[in-house]
Formats: structure tokens, C-alpha cells, sequence
């Protein structure tokens, strides 16, 4: 089986992805071939994405030379909307979305699909959903799913939503970032259980009173 | 354990770091490498975002409680204060006395609202000269010599992204001046070229052919005026790519066509031969074909400028690979090699040829390779050299021949006619500051039946409108004192119901004067000079409703 591809590098020892872009053009314009050759390749696909963007996001892959209503008639391509998929309770819940993804990468399994690539869009996460401040420990988390797996995974950000602090936190939950198109192995990705450490221990510093 | 020997504030030395632990060393340098990798993810954002940027990323690596970054650039100081991770406003009175003081304290302490903290700071730029990072923490140990590492690095990327920021934004200002200049000037050279023209039409259509070799001369200065007019309008929109493309299936046949119509009287005048190799069917493309025609017509006119009148033309196109391949050869003077890479960019031309009559602004090229690239095209010259002639090469994706392919299109060559068709019993009021201009409209419009008067003014036109009462009022925009849109306004409102018409004419051709006008309540924009083909289809619609209206 050949390895997946993204941005003109081969994905063959780390599958968990923080791609940063400027725009939705830039974002179609590399992970497009990306989504094509998964599928092309007889692979399935997991796309989650804005509810409200989603006649977009088709119309995209078509440009990017997918025949959408053919996969997503086949079973190969399952296009969901944050509140199908991450916020099927009206809140974010890290424990039920990692399951969610053990799940849905066991069940394509089952179906005979080689691979799974799935792409998460976050910019759920900077509209104030409950839930939203376990996202980072969430993106911790998922590498140990997706190590085990190896199956790629892309977490897209809007780098516009981004604060400094969340910057810091994603890179380091994240062994691969894509910035300006570039996919590169990220020396700063912090091991997931130190990492959950210095999460706890930064949400257990106790609050400054007043002197 | 002890507390590390106190280090010196500033500059911590390799001697300090020795006395990190290798875990310590390790954080330490990952998150450095992350701070690193910081700078291309907040590209996009002013000044004042990227300061921010560096703060929160600090909280992510230090025990920070209270951070402040203060730049001092002279004319323009920015400061960015975080209190506790933000959760505490910077404008907190309490605070105010910590944030005036830390800007300039070399003490290792600062008495806050919340305890004395210990602090530490890194200066911006050469000796500090640009300004100072400064952060404090309640943790006892603060700072490390690790943590004087992360502090200086981030002190160094936020002065290295806050100039970046500055030269950005500076040059986004540039671009936008140069913009609204651009269509000024554009607006101000239409403006006489639109009497012009009239006088041209109406010489023709009174004229015995006495001076007709002179009108023809002053038709074709006028048109090649305009050309350059249109071209400075675009230059900037289309090189930076704001410009909406109306695409639609098209035969790259009618396109070529269509180029060459508007190309046809220079290449008259140059008595080139012209060949034309390109398929009537089967070559279509996506594309907007008034943009298409426009990048055909530069290629076209950049060939017949530089080759020796009596020279060679050919236009040939083909279908390869799936792209039409569209060339355009002559037998001209060529490209020498130092011009070949530069052709494309803005205002190159080559300054050592003798034949400068013609000689443009250096646009065509520039404006051809943005419209190209906006239809997902590439664009490329070759030459053999200079004397060797010239050949331009545009690939266009092509599109499957099963799409219907718009037949003709709206964008037929501007027609410099009178209006042709009766318009007795129409009253149209004309305001224009420009006297000329709008004299000639005025009698190019009595020719075809319609009465006419002329104002110059918003309160001329105001009482002109109540003696008159015109059913239809042709509006320039840039009036003096009282503009289009507020004339337009006041007249409907003298109107009461009327069922007045307003049609702006004007030499503002923006997409956004467009919506601007129609919001006004304009039904039509005509860009000056007017295309009288689009101003009859204007009038023969109020003639219509002037018919049918009951007695």
C-alpha cells in the first residue's frame, strides 16, 4: 500500500496534521490533491466541516476534480457538519470525539477500506461552543489514536482566529504543521503526556487575589 | 533545591545556562523552536496584533502574570499590556501606576496590585533603542537563565514582525493612493474626451467629407486616448487581482474576432497583413470574453506597434494537452534577451526603439499576464532576438465541448454612432459641469427628435427641472457643490411619482460606483465617453413607456 501524500511529502511516520491558512483559496488550493488521491486510491474520507459551508466544500472538491455525488453515493466520502460530527450534544466533549474517531476509523476498516483520511475544520472552536477550551487537550490526545492507526488526520485552522497562546499550544500538540504550504516534521511537538502535565498544571495555578 | 545564582538581567551568558537541568535545556529549546516557528502564522496582522501575539505566546512558555510591550518608534508608540493571562483589563485603574513604571524599572522587582512580582525585561532593537519587552511572575526563581533565552527570542521576533507589520501596511496605504489617484485621473481624463467624441460623431453625420481625413486622424488620437485612459484604470485593479471575472463557455473563435475589431484601425494605419489560423468550433474556454478580448487586443496591438509597418501578423490557436494554446507572432523588431524576463512587468518597454509615436504607457503586457492568470492561464514570450520578431503564447484550460457555449456575447465592440432611432416626445434634462460635454450631448440628442435642455449645476438643474419637467434626466456624478447622487435624490423628490428617469453619466466606472449609483436610485450608469448604442437601448425603453401611457 503506498503512503499518502500531502503538500509534495510523504506521510509515513506521523499522520497527525495542524495545517494553518490565510484563506479558504489557500486552503482547497493544497489539501485538494490531498482529498483526490485518498480517494482516487479507493480510500475513504471524513470531512468535518461549518454546517454552513458545506454546498461550498463540495463544490470545491469538485473543482479540485473529485466526482462528489459519486463518492459520497459509494460510501467513500462522508461529508459531516460539526453537529454531526464534534458537537452532537450542542457541546464539545474530548472523550466522546476520540471515540468518534476510533469508531469511524474501525468501521471503515470493516468496510474494506485500506486507508481513512480524515480532515477536521476547527473554527468551531472560536465561535464560544461549550467545550471548546478541551480542544488543545483533545489534539494531545488523538495522536495516540492516530499513531496506533496510522492514519492521517488534518486539523485546519484559520491562523486570523489564532491567539499567540493557542499558536504555541497547536504546534506543540501536533508532530507535522503545513504553514504557507510547506508540510515539515515539528521539532518543538512535545511528548502528549508532558504535555497534558503542563496543561493541568497551568489550569491548576491558583488565581492571584488582590494585595 | 537552592535558587540558581542571580543572573544578570539583560544578557544572560553561556556560563548561566550550564547551570540548567538537560530537561530544562530541552523545554527550553522547543519552545524556542516554536517561538521560531511563530513569525509566518501572524503575517497578515497590523502592528499592534503582533505585539499581542508574542505576549500570549510568551504565557504559553513563562509563569507570566503581567506582561507589557512597549515600542517607541518615534511619532507612533504602541503599547500592549496583559494583566494575569488577560483576564484583567489593561485600563484597570489599580494598574495603571505598575504599567507607567515598568517601562522604565531595572529593578528585579515591581510592587503590582497583587504583590511585589519579579521581573525581567528585553529590550527591542539595537541598545533598546525601539523599545522593551517586560514581564513579571509571582514564581519564586523567576527569571531563569532558560527563561531570559525565551524572553529575549520573543522580544526579537516581535521587533523583527512589528517592522514587517509597519512596511506592510505602509506599502498597503502606498497601493491604495496610488489606487485612488489612478481613478481620479482616470475620472478627469474621461471627462473631455466625452465631447470630443460627440463633436467627432456629429461632424461625421453633418459633414460634406471635406475634412474627414482630419476627423479620421482626431477619431483615432481620441480612441488610442482612450484606450491608455482605460488601461490606467486597470493597471491597478487587474494587477491585484480585484477584478471579477463574468466567465462563461465561450469560443475562443468569437473572442479572437472580437479582438480584432478593436485592434483593426491601428493595424490599417501600420498596413500590417494580418493571418488569422483559428478554429470557428471547438476550442472553448471559460473565460469572461470582454477580458479575454482585452488581453487578444494587447498582444495584438504590441505587435502591430513594434514591427515595420507593411509587417506580418499571425494569430493562430489550437487545442494541446487540454489547453487551447492561443499565439500571436510577428515579424517585428523582436525582444532582446536582458528584456525578454521583465516584458511582462508593469512599465517596461524598450526605451532604445526609434518608433515611439505609439508608444503606450508600458501596460498592455502587464494587464494581459494578470487577466491570464486570474482565468488560471499561463502567458509566455519568446523571441530569437532583436530584428527576429516576437511570439506570444497564452494557455487556457479547456473546457468540454458538451458545455453550451454562449452564443455571441453582451460585450459587442463600443459603437461610436449617434443614437439611429426616433425619440419624439421625449424631455431630457442633461446636467454636466462641463459645458461642452454636455452641449453636445444635448444636440446629439435634438438630432434624433428628443427635447432638450442643459444645466451645469445641481440648482440649475433643480429649477430647470420645475419649468421643464423633463421625463428623463442624464446625471454626471462629480458635480460641483451638490454631486449625482444628492441631485438625484432632490429631483425625485421634486418628481413626487412623476415616473422620472435617471441615468447617471459618468466618468467613475468602478464596480462600487456602480452599486453606489444604483442605490442612489439610477436605473443605468453610462461610463463617459458614452457608448450612444447602450444610450439609445436607455431611451428606446422610456420611448416605449411613453407610447403605451394613456392620453
Amino acid at each position: 500500500m503506498q503512503d499518502p501524500t500531502l503538500a509534495g511529502k510523504t506521510l509515513d511516520r506521523y499522520f497527525h496534521v495542524c495545517a494553518f491558512f490565510n484563506s479558504r483559496d489557500e486552503e482547497y488550493g493544497t489539501l485538494g490533491q490531498f482529498y483526490k488521491e485518498g480517494l482516487d486510491w479507493g480510500e475513504k474520507a471524513l470531512h468535518i466541516v461549518n454546517p454552513a459551508l458545506m454546498d461550498d466544500h463540495r463544490t470545491r472538491l469538485a473543482t479540485a476534480g473529485i466526482d462528489v455525488p459519486h463518492c459520497e453515493h459509494e460510501g467513500q466520502l462522508q461529508v459531516l457538519s460539526w453537529e454531526d460530527a464534534n458537537l452532537t450534544s450542542g457541546a464539545f466533549d474530548q472523550d466522546v470525539m476520540l471515540r468518534t474517531v476510533d469508531d469511524v476509523l474501525a468501521v471503515a476498516l470493516e468496510q474494506s477500506f485500506t486507508r481513512s483520511r480524515i480532515m477536521g475544520n476547527m473554527a468551531w472552536a472560536f465561535e464560544g461552543r461549550p467545550g471548546s477550551d478541551q480542544l488543545i487537550e483533545y489534539e494531545v490526545r488523538v495522536n495516540e489514536v492516530l499513531t496506533r492507526t496510522r492514519q492521517p488526520a488534518i486539523c485546519v485552522y484559520d491562523t486570523a482566529k489564532l491567539t499567540g497562546t493557542m499558536m504555541m499550544d497547536l504546534l506543540r500538540a501536533h508532530p507535522l504543521t503545513l504553514v504557507n504550504g510547506v508540510l515539515q516534521e515539528n521539532p518543538f511537538f512535545t511528548p502528549p503526556d508532558q504535555m497534558l502535565q503542563q496543561m493541568r498544571a497551568r489550569r491548576s495555578a491558583p488565581a492571584m487575589a488582590s494585595a | 533545591m537552592t535558587e540558581p545564582p542571580s543572573v544578570p538581567l539583560a544578557h544572560p551568558g553561556p556560563a548561566s545556562l550550564a547551570t540548567s537541568t538537560p530537561e530544562e535545556l530541552q523545554t527550553c529549546l522547543r519552545d524556542l523552536l516554536s517561538l521560531v516557528a511563530l513569525p509566518p502564522l501572524f503575517r497578515e496582522r497590523g502592528p499592534g496584533a503582533v505585539l499581542t501575539v508574542m505576549i500570549e505566546a510568551l504565557e504559553a512558555c513563562l509563569p507570566v502574570d503581567f506582561a507589557c510591550i512597549q515600542v517607541d518608534p518615534g511619532a507612533a508608540p504602541e503599547r500592549v499590556v496583559r494583566i494575569q493571562r488577560g483576564s484583567v483589563s489593561p485600563d484597570a485603574a489599580e494598574w495603571q501606576a505598575t504599567i507607567a513604571a515598568c517601562t522604565s524599572c531595572d529593578a528585579p522587582t515591581i510592587d503590582t496590585p497583587v504583590g511585589t512580582l519579579r521581573l525581567a525585561h528585553a529590550p527591542l532593537g539595537y541598545r533598546g533603542t525601539r523599545g522593551r519587552l517586560v514581564v513579571a511572575s509571582r514564581e519564586g526563581g523567576f527569571p531563569t537563565s532558560t527563561q531570559l533565552v525565551l524572553l529575549h527570542a520573543a522580544a526579537s521576533l516581535a521587533d523583527a514582525g512589528l517592522g514587517t507589520a509597519r512596511v506592510l501596511a505602509e506599502r498597503e496605504e502606498a497601493l491604495q493612493a496610488k489606487d485612488d489617484f489612478l481613478a481620479m485621473l482616470g475620472h478627469e481624463l474621461r471627462n473631455p474626451l466625452a465631447p470630443i467624441e460627440t463633436a467627432l460623431l456629429l461632424m461625421q453625420q453633418r459633414g460634406d467629407g471635406t475634412l474627414e481625413r482630419e476627423r479620421l486622424v482626431i477619431q483615432r488620437q481620441v480612441s488610442h486616448l482612450g484606450r491608455l485612459v482605460d488601461d490606467l484604470l486597470d493597471v491597478s485593479r487587474v494587477t491585484r487581482g480585484r477584478i471579477d471575472l463574468k466567465k462563461a463557455p465561450i469560443e475562443i473563435a468569437q473572442v479572437v474576432t472580437h479582438a480584432i475589431e478593436m485592434v483593426a484601425p491601428l493595424l490599417d494605419e501600420r498596413r500590417h497583413a494580418l493571418e488569422v489560423h483559428v478554429p470557428q468550433h471547438g476550442l472553448t474556454v471559460d473565460a469572461d470574453p470582454i477580458r479575454l478580448a482585452q488581453v487578444i487586443a494587447n498582444l495584438l496591438t504590441n505587435a502591430a506597434k513594434y514591427t515595420e509597418p507593411g509587417g506580418q501578423i499571425m494569430v493562430r490557436a489550437s487545442g494541446l494537452a487540454g489547453e487551447v494554446v492561443l499565439e500571436v507572432r510577428d515579424s517585428g523588431m523582436g525582444i532582446s534577451a536582458d528584456l525578454l524576463p521583465r516584458v511582462f512587468d508593469l512599465f517596461v518597454q524598450d526605451r532604445r526603439s526609434l518608433e515611439r509615436t505609439n508608444g503606450g504607457l508600458g501596460l498592455g503586457l502587464a494587464i494581459a499576464r494578470s487577466l491570464v492568470t486570474l482565468h488560471g492561464g499561463t502567458i509566455a514570450a519568446r523571441s530569437d532576438g532583436r530584428g527576429r520578431g516576437s511570439v506570444f503564447e497564452v494557455r487556457l484550460p479547456v473546457m468540454s465541448p458538451d458545455l453550451a457555449v454562449v452564443p455571441g456575447y453582451g460585450a459587442s465592440p463600443v459603437r461610436r454612432e449617434l443614437p439611429r432611432r426616433a425619440h419624439a416626445g421625449l424631455r431630457v434634462l442633461i446636467v454636466d459641469d462641463n459645458v461642452d460635454g454636455a452641449e453636445m450631448l444635448a444636440t446629439a440628442l435634438s438630432m434624433n427628435g428628443c427635447q432638450t435642455r442643459v444645466a451645469h449645476d445641481g440648482l440649475g438643474a433643480l429649477r430647470v427641472f420645475a419649468e421643464f419637467k423633463p421625463t428623463i434626466a442624464l446625471l454626471d456624478i462629480g458635480l460641483p457643490v451638490m454631486d449625482g447622487y444628492e441631485l438625484a435624490g432632490r429631483l425625485r423628490a421634486l418628481d413626487a411619482g412623476g415616473g422620472l428617469r435617471l441615468i447617471a453619466i459618468t466618468g467613475y466606472g468602478q464596480d462600487s460606483d456602480r452599486q453606489r449609483a444604483r442605490a442612489a436610485g439610477f436605473e443605468a450608469h453610462l461610463i463617459k465617453p458614452v457608448d450612444f448604442d447602450a444610450l439609445d437601448r436607455v431611451l428606446a425603453g422610456q420611448a416605449t413607456a411613453a407610447a403605451t401611457k394613456p392620453a
